[in-house]
């Protein structure tokens, strides 16, 4: 993980009491719980705006730390050793601690959903149908399978696939399914 | 009842010859774990204590690799006790079904121990696995952890889409797996504006401090979507780093300046292609990103041209306020005007380039001209030192005309030639002794400043060994705590139980009991001895008895069988008397009828 010189000394000024007081510290915890795991919300974060300069460079440097770590996957006992270096306040240092706790899981799910994706199958329904005859022709009667896709596009809502296949098509989709199953299952005991 | 004994021994004797095999197996396979087994040992009956006990050590450290028993058993007795009781915990908690206890393994039986041990050699791993355990790298974290993850998910039931909060699915213990990608969206970020930090060192304006106090919203009010926070941070590090990464080697200022990049630094750094690096302009125009990017200004125009343009189409807006039948002359007049206009303004541009083209060269002609006087009056000023030279020398030599003053300006002259050659030994002498002292001021000096260096140094040097130490001892510190908490919490855990004197108390109890029950066992031992003597004699008695009474009866039976015959032969004179007497009757109830 790195961490440029910036947002260092920002560090240095968010972990020593005597440039930023306790409330304004707690405030910045608070708002920093608020905009990093539930960000829609953030439009209720009321933080005093008209304070110190220095306030509003430990506050981006106290929200660039905690992407990054969880970016990273750092766990917290080198968080800790990384703050120290910054001599954080002990007490603050311990709050920074479960701030990141607190936070961890939900920025990496966070993270996990930035990107470029293709569309995901979430769900899939399906139905037999028993054609006795059709107008298509030379089609021999029997059973026919029509199978939904729910896809998800990202960003751009829910989409169905829709398809039908007969017995030996769907036979064989489920066989290569299987078979991708079981090679997942491969890996997973490995 | 003698048959099934003899049968029971016909099992265990083909039980036996299997359990030699089954032995061999085990001790082929201990040996292979490492035990130290000799060659004349071929069963487990051979075993001893100390034995079994390395023997089942051996296997656990070989399925759990950090166990820490002992492989050898101590000599003092509560610790081989402690010592058999969490063998026999590590074997349950590894899923040994039976009856384990600290007495398996130091009161060892056979059969025990041949169960104990068959289902450690079980669970010993196989050589594929040892394989796959062995390696350890980063590609083999990465696989173990992939796999973990597939399998925990393999593990988890299929929900529909909409239990899951965005397509993310948490799990108790905090957790997670995405899946699905409704929400998921592109890495747009937005530039933000944090000010620098105050430093001593630091000088910004009081205005772009009084900007950066009241104006500068904090970054999560800078941003307009809230999908753009956690990018934009990592972009507002990532700049900041690369930043500082392109001008470290020119100057260390960097830090001082406020944290946006400007337009130059980044077109460098980046292509403008990139999107979402793109809108740096944003951030030097408005914050808050109301304002539209602006857009290039257009560059000045030349004078002229300004000036000139907006006339013509003046005349042509004049021209309708006008009556119609002027119309036209006008229009021509004013075609004829424009016309003669753009003329005279060809003509003009044409005369300003020449005028330009004019002014250079003669600039250039200017700057040469200065050079030529620059190296003309060079040899004037020559001239005019060498004048001066000789007007002084005239002063002294004798003026052509008047002989007398010659000597007299040749004595002016060697007195001043001694008066300066004495002023410059005592100038000397003066200068020696003002620079001996300097000098010495300026070792001495010297001398101080390197002390002063060296001190700085050597304080340096402690002050960093110092930093280190600290650093060491906060890891030390941190260690230390961490064992203690967990010794506490084991603390917290043994206290639950009682005490160790209640141990001894009811070891004590127990013995005492464990004392009663032999003596009432050798009591009763006593008691059986003396009822089996009593039964010995007793059968003695039975056989002597016995011995008598089939003499007797033989006796008694002889004379019965006597008696017996006599009255056989009564009674079968008495039948045949009675058949006479019957065959009587019977002719004489023929006769009758």
């Amino acid at each position: 993980m790195e961490i440029s010189n910036q947002v260092s000394e920002g560090l240095k000024v968010l972990g020593s009491p005597s440039k930023i007081d306790d409330d304004l510290f707690r405030s910045y915890l608070e708002a920093a719980v608020i905009s990093l795991s539930s960000a829609e919300k953030m439009s209720e974060i009321k933080i005093n705006s008209t304070a110190e300069v220095d306030g509003k460079v430990a506050y981006a440097s106290l929200l660039v730390v905690m992407v990054e770590a969880a970016r990273h996957d750092v766990d917290s006992t080198s968080l800790a050793s990384i703050l120290e270096e910054k001599r954080f306040d002990p007490p603050r240092l311990d709050k920074v601690l479960k701030l990141y706790s607190v936070v961890k899981h939900k920025l990496q799910a966070q993270l996990s959903g930035i990107g470029s994706f293709p569309p995901h199958v979430v769900d899939a329904t399906w139905k037999l149908d028993y054609v006795i005859k059709s107008d298509n022709l030379e089609y021999k009667s029997g059973p026919q399978y029509l199978v939904n896709l729910l896809t998800e596009v990202p960003g751009g809502g829910e989409k169905k696939i829709q398809f039908a296949c007969t017995m030996e098509e769907m036979q064989d989709l489920v066989g290569k399914l299987r078979e991708a199953a079981k090679l997942m299952e491969k890996v997973a005991n490995v | 009842m003698i048959p099934r004994t003899i049968c029971g021994n016909v099992d265990v004797q083909q039980n036996s010859s299997d359990m030699e095999e089954v032995d061999k197996i085990i001790i082929h396979s201990l040996r292979q774990v490492g035990c130290d087994i000799e060659d004349e040992i071929e069963s487990l009956q051979q075993f001893t204590t100390e034995l079994v006990v390395e023997a089942t050590v051996r296997c656990l450290r070989v399925i759990q690799p950090g166990l820490t028993l002992p492989v050898s058993l101590p000599s003092s007795m509560s610790a081989r006790f402690r010592i058999g009781a969490e063998i026999a915990q590590v074997c349950s908690d590894l899923g040994y079904g039976g009856d384990v206890g600290y007495q398996t393994f130091l009161y060892s039986s056979v059969t025990d121990i041949r169960k104990v041990l068959i289902f450690l050699i079980e669970k010993l791993p196989k050589e594929s696995e040892k394989v796959v355990e062995v390696p350890s790298g980063k590609a083999a974290l990465l696989q173990q952890s992939l796999s973990d993850l597939l399998r925990k998910q393999f593990n988890t039931p299929w929900i529909p889409n909409y239990c899951k909060n965005k397509g993310i699915r948490w799990f108790k213990d905090g957790s997670w797996s995405r899946e699905g990608y409704l929400h998921c969206h592109q890495f747009y970020s937005c530039p933000l504006v944090v000010p620098p930090v105050t430093t001593k060192k630091l000088e910004i304006t009081e205005k772009s401090k009084d900007y950066y106090k009241m104006h500068t919203p904090y970054i999560t009010e800078q941003i307009k979507n809230s999908n753009e926070l956690v990018p934009s941070l990592i972009q507002l590090n990532a700049n900041s780093l690369t930043l500082e990464q392109l001008h470290s080697e020119k100057d260390s200022s960097v830090l001082m300046k406020p944290w946006l990049p400007s337009l130059e630094k980044t077109s460098k750094l980046m292509s403008s292609k990139d999107e979402p690096l793109e809108p740096y302009a944003r951030s030097l125009v408005g914050l808050s990103g109301k304002k539209p990017i602006p857009r290039p200004r257009p560059p000045p125009k030349p004078k002229h041209l300004t000036e000139e343009t907006p006339s013509p189409p003046k005349s042509t807006e004049e021209v309708p306020a006008d009556k119609e039948k002027t119309h036209d002359e006008e229009e021509k007049d004013s075609e004829k005007s424009i016309e003669n206009l753009k003329q005279k303004m060809e003509d003009m541009k044409i005369s300003f380039e020449d005028l330009r083209n004019e002014v250079k060269t003669l600039k250039v002609k200017a700057s040469q001209a200065m050079e030529e006087l620059r190296e003309e009056e060079k040899p004037c000023q020559e001239v005019e030192e060498r004048l001066a030279l000789w007007r002084r020398t005239q002063e002294i030599l004798p003026r052509p005309g008047s002989d007398g003053l010659a000597g007299e300006g040749v004595e002016r002259l060697k007195s001043m030639a001694d008066g300066s050659a004495r002023r410059l030994l005592s100038l000397a002498s003066a200068w020696d002794e003002h620079r001996t002292a300097l000098l010495s001021e300026y070792r001495h000096l010297r001398e101080h400043d390197t002390n002063r260096t060296s001190e700085a140094q050597r304080q340096a040097e402690l002050l960093r060994s110092l930093r280190e130490k600290t650093r060491e001892v906060m890891e030390e510190v941190r260690e230390k705590e961490q064992i203690r908490k967990q010794l506490t919490t084991e603390r917290e855990k043994v206290n639950k139980d009682v005490g160790r004197s209640a141990y001894t108390r009811r070891i004590m109890e127990i013995i005492g009991n464990i004392r009663k029950q032999n003596e009432d066992i050798d009591k009763v031992l006593k008691d059986t001895k003396e009822v089996q003597k009593e039964i010995n004699q007793l059968t003695g008695r039975l056989d002597r008895s016995f011995t008598v009474a089939d003499e007797l009866i033989f006796r008694i039976q002889t004379e019965e069988a006597k008696s017996v015959a006599s009255n056989l032969e009564r009674i079968t004179a008495d039948l045949r008397q009675m058949r006479q007497e019957s065959a009587a009757l019977a002719a004489r109830l023929e006769r009758k009828s």
